[in-house]
């Protein structure tokens, strides 16, 4: 096959990933019943974040035999309701749930167990179930589709990519840091490119894309970025997602990954940063908003949570049920949801693992339906079952009254000593030596190299 | 200067080989593929410990401490001495630096290929040790054998070990990472036809397998469990290590793992759906050569259907920046190696940073991203310019007078299976009215930014 059949198949399958630009021409927000003020930030923890260890099921004493070393106890823990706690690592994420506008969403996932991280997160991406279902785009993705977004910036990823979860909608972008983003071509190089990618019609939206994202970007860049946030990549994915929505540049969705969860070995070591990183981003991002967080969701998934047993490294290996959290102005907070199915062994799922009883796809069609005015939702939650909404989230249009809540009280930075390696320091080498010579010559070059 | 001679359909494909088994072509490769022939090339590139390097290793000991010291000078000098993060920038670099400058080409790309089938990123100080000596000990010398041997020296390896952490699975309480990931990302893949209970039984088999200093190997048979276990259908006795070996000859030679790493080798150098026939030939090979990595490479290039592939692969960002420092033959010095490792930093492919077990992604879908060209567009703009001095090409091209000719001299570097006419007349067009001492890298900036040099 050569690429002109590539086109022709893709043209025939409806596999082109590529919307044209008009699309963006076309006005937003008109498909029926929908709330074009109301955006969704989802958040994605990969690896499978332990929610044993993120909301702590005390009630539950099976918790502590199962955990016999990990198991947060009722002393450390910060109490939620008479049943459940959070990590005391937590503290903001206890601030927003006190608030009224962080939810808890226990025991959910996938209904079918997978426990490879790919094709989990696959699973959830494509807001299918089980996995025959594929359809190769995302959810989001197909429901921003619906919505019409009308502007360069209503969907994107604050990362290098554009994740599964967005893909087939040809208007998402990857901004990865927006202050990183400037093209920096003179006016006569644009428009050869423009003209030469015009003849590629596999990379020309991304071609168009480029310009018109930098073009848009220039207002966002110039707001200036939110204080309190921690010093790390979730830190900053949040405060651009907040200079998006504060600049007015027509945010609907904005996409976000966080990773460090998959805690084989010594999960105690990293675990209290993880969700304390988390939790002060979150309050953070929710200072940051202002106003604009009354018509804001942040939904937080993970692939799958973990093995009840802690096994002998002081760890915990993949499991199936976990947690899921939602925050915003529109959230019916401070509660736990959905019903605990207990971690006695005959409750367990395969006899190992937290049973699910929320399908992940109930919260996004609750939050769809109820946030986001969405009425459709089989088309975008592929062999979705529905069951009654559990009332997470508030009617539109009932916003509550946003009081000031204290920043976070951000932890120190520890220095580990071993700096990240795209802060590579080149001066240290010296000046480089030569290496012309590793080219071979040009005339009869293959005589020099083969001996 | 003339017009260059049409290129014959056979030379074509012949630069086509050059595309997909080097990090890009440019004048000297054009030439060599032309005069070795098509064939003539992939048997030169696929020994590489017969071609001279030019100096380039020794060359990167001079200014990379680290490279060459051993697991007890290495430990030594990163924890006692306090020089952490030397080695890892050392590695980073020499990989950078030798996929652009190594005449061995192949070798670094699938050098490049394991790395990603073995993923490990460095996201600990203790992996700053282990991943290098992994690299260069373990990894390397087994680029072109047999897949079983690297299998082996991957599970055996301290940095594998440490970091799906096998070093800490015990009879009590085994560890399930490794065994998941050896079957769903290294041999079988995901519907290779394990199960879980496969997964815990293999964890079971791999216990007591663990490091010892400083960067060691070492079977811990205290910590083995010594029960009877069952793995894929068959009952494996209690022996201790020879278990785990065992059962990885057994997953090395598995029809499974023949698919999966056809699939992958045919996804890498030829397009990211290879079509059935194709993988059934390479699978074939694979399984008939006992798994060598040599042969089921040779065949897999040699398929008259791969050969008349024309260019579906979109370039990787570590592809496409070390394509035009290539094309450019560009000297290696501060500003090229910078702008190099800066728009890999903006395109996310820094080698051994990959988060996930599965290695960066290889297909289109993941890297055709706007972040991703806004990379691209400024690497090509910017580093004709930067690098003008410094590029053979550029001033090979700058002592010419006339437009055509430096047209002709671009093309014989950046596009030597040729300019579209489309393409001739659209430099013409946009560079007639720029002083003639800016021609030349204006025109390289077009080339390299162009669709065209985004596909292999």
């Amino acid at each position: 096959m050569n690429r002109r059949e590539l086109m022709k198949w893709m043209a025939l399958s409806g596999a082109t990933a590529s919307a044209p630009g008009w699309v963006w021409a076309m006005g937003e927000g008109n498909s029926a019943g929908s709330n074009p003020g109301e955006r969704l930030i989802m958040l994605f923890l990969r690896g499978g974040a332990d929610g044993l260890t993120l909301v702590p099921p005390l009630g539950d004493s099976a918790y502590f035999d199962q955990r016999p070393t990990l198991a947060v106890s009722e002393a450390d823990a910060l109490p939620l309701d008479t049943y459940f706690g959070l990590h005391p690592s937590a503290g903001s994420l206890k601030t927003l749930f006190d608030a009224g506008e962080l939810a808890v969403i226990q025991a959910a996932g996938t209904t079918t167990a997978e426990r490879s991280h790919f094709e989990a997160q696959a699973i959830m991406e494509q807001g299918i179930d089980p996995q025959d279902l594929a359809t190769g785009d995302g959810w989001l993705g197909r429901y921003l589709a619906t919505i019409n977004g009308g502007r360069p910036l209503s969907a994107v990823a604050l990362d290098v990519a554009v994740p599964l979860s967005m893909a087939g909608l040809g208007s998402a972008l990857a901004l990865g840091e927006i202050d990183q983003f400037s093209l920096q071509l003179d006016t006569r190089t644009r428009l050869i490119l423009t003209e030469m990618y015009g003849k590629d019609p596999l990379l020309e939206p991304t071609a168009n894309a480029v310009f018109d994202a930098a073009q848009a970007l220039g207002p966002v860049q110039s707001f200036a970025p939110g204080s309190g946030y921690p010093t790390s990549e979730l830190g900053t994915a949040l405060s651009d997602a907040a200079r998006l929505i504060k600049s007015g540049s027509g945010l609907k969705a904005a996409a976000i990954n966080t990773g460090g969860w998959d805690t084989h070995e010594r999960q105690d070591d990293d675990i209290g940063n993880l969700i304390g990183g988390l939790g002060d981003a979150l309050l953070a991002f929710r200072n940051d908003l202002g106003s604009e967080w009354g018509n804001t969701t942040v939904l937080v998934k993970t692939e799958f949570g973990r093995r009840v047993y802690e096994n002998a490294s002081a760890g915990t290996d993949h499991g199936h049920g976990g947690v899921m959290m939602v925050a915003g102005g529109g959230v019916n907070g401070g509660q736990v949801y959905g019903s605990w199915p207990g971690l006695n062994a005959s409750a367990l799922s395969d006899g190992q693992d937290l049973a699910v009883t929320t399908d992940y796809r109930q919260v996004i069609a609750e939050m769809l339906s109820v946030r986001f005015g969405q009425t459709d939702l089989n088309d975008i939650l592929a062999g979705w079952q529905p069951q009654d909404w559990q009332g997470i989230f508030r009617p539109i249009g009932e916003s509550p009254v946003l009081s000031a809540l204290a920043a976070p009280s951000l932890a120190p930075q520890q220095g580990s000593g071993f700096g990240p390696a795209n802060a590579l320091d080149f001066s240290a080498i010296g000046p480089l030596p030569r290496l012309q010579s590793a080219f071979p010559n040009t005339t009869n070059g293959q005589q020099r190299l083969i001996r | 200067m003339a017009e260059l001679a049409p290129v014959t359909e056979q030379l074509k494909e012949a630069l086509r080989l050059v595309e997909r088994t080097t990090y890009g072509g440019n004048r000297q490769w054009a030439d060599i593929v032309e005069s070795l022939g098509y064939e003539g090339f992939l048997d030169w590139q696929l020994q590489p410990q017969e071609i001279d390097d030019g100096g380039l290793e020794d060359l990167l000991a001079s200014f990379l401490p680290t490279l060459n010291m051993d697991a007890a000078e290495l430990y030594d000098y990163t924890i006692n001495q306090r020089n952490f993060g030397d080695s890892t920038r050392d590695l980073t670099l020499a990989t950078l630096i030798r996929q652009i400058y190594s005449p061995r080409q192949l070798f670094e790309r699938m050098v490049e290929f394991w790395t990603d089938h073995f993923n490990i990123p460095i996201n600990s100080g203790a992996l700053g040790i282990f991943k290098p000596l992994e690299d260069r000990d373990m990894l390397r010398p087994r680029v072109f054998g047999r897949f079983e041997d690297l299998l082996m020296g991957s599970a055996k390896s301290p940095a594998m070990l440490y970091y799906l952490d096998n070093f800490a699975s015990t009879a009590e309480g085994p560890n399930e990472n490794y065994a998941r990931e050896m079957f769903e990302l290294h041999t079988l893949g995901v519907d290779g036809g394990y199960t879980e209970e496969d997964i815990k039984e293999t964890a079971r088999v791999f216990t007591g397998w663990s490091i010892r200093e400083p960067a060691e190997f070492n079977f811990y048979w205290q910590l083995h469990d010594y029960g009877t276990k069952t793995v894929l259908g068959e009952t494996i006795q209690p022996a201790g290590i020879s278990e785990g070996e065992n059962l990885l000859r057994r997953v090395a030679a598995h029809e499974s793992t023949a698919r999966f790493i056809a699939t992958k080798l045919a996804r890498r150098f030829v397009a990211d759906l290879p079509e059935p026939a194709v993988v059934d030939a390479v699978a074939q090979s694979f399984l008939d050569s006992g798994g060598d990595i040599r042969t089921t490479l040779k065949t897999l290039l040699m398929l008259p259907e791969v050969r008349a592939t024309l260019p579906l692969k979109l370039k990787r960002p570590i592809e496409y920046s070390a394509a035009m420092l290539r094309g450019l033959e560009v000297d290696l010095n501060q500003t090229s190696l910078s702008g190099h490792y800066q728009s890999l930093v903006a395109g996310g492919q820094i080698p051994f940073t990959w988060p996930a077990p599965n290695g960066f992604p290889d297909q289109r879908s993941y890297w055709q991203s706007s972040n991703g060209f806004l990379m691209r567009f400024n690497q090509a703009a910017q580093l004709p310019g930067q690098t003008l001095e410094s590029s053979t090409l550029l001033q090979d091209a700058a002592a010419l007078g006339g437009l055509d000719d430096q047209i002709n001299l671009l093309e014989s570097g950046l596009r030597p299976q040729g300019l579209s006419s489309d393409e001739r007349g659209l430099l013409k067009r946009y560079s007639r009215r720029l002083p003639a001492s800016k021609r030349a890298t204006a025109m390289a900036s077009w080339l390299l930014g162009g669709p065209e040099a985004q596909w292999r």
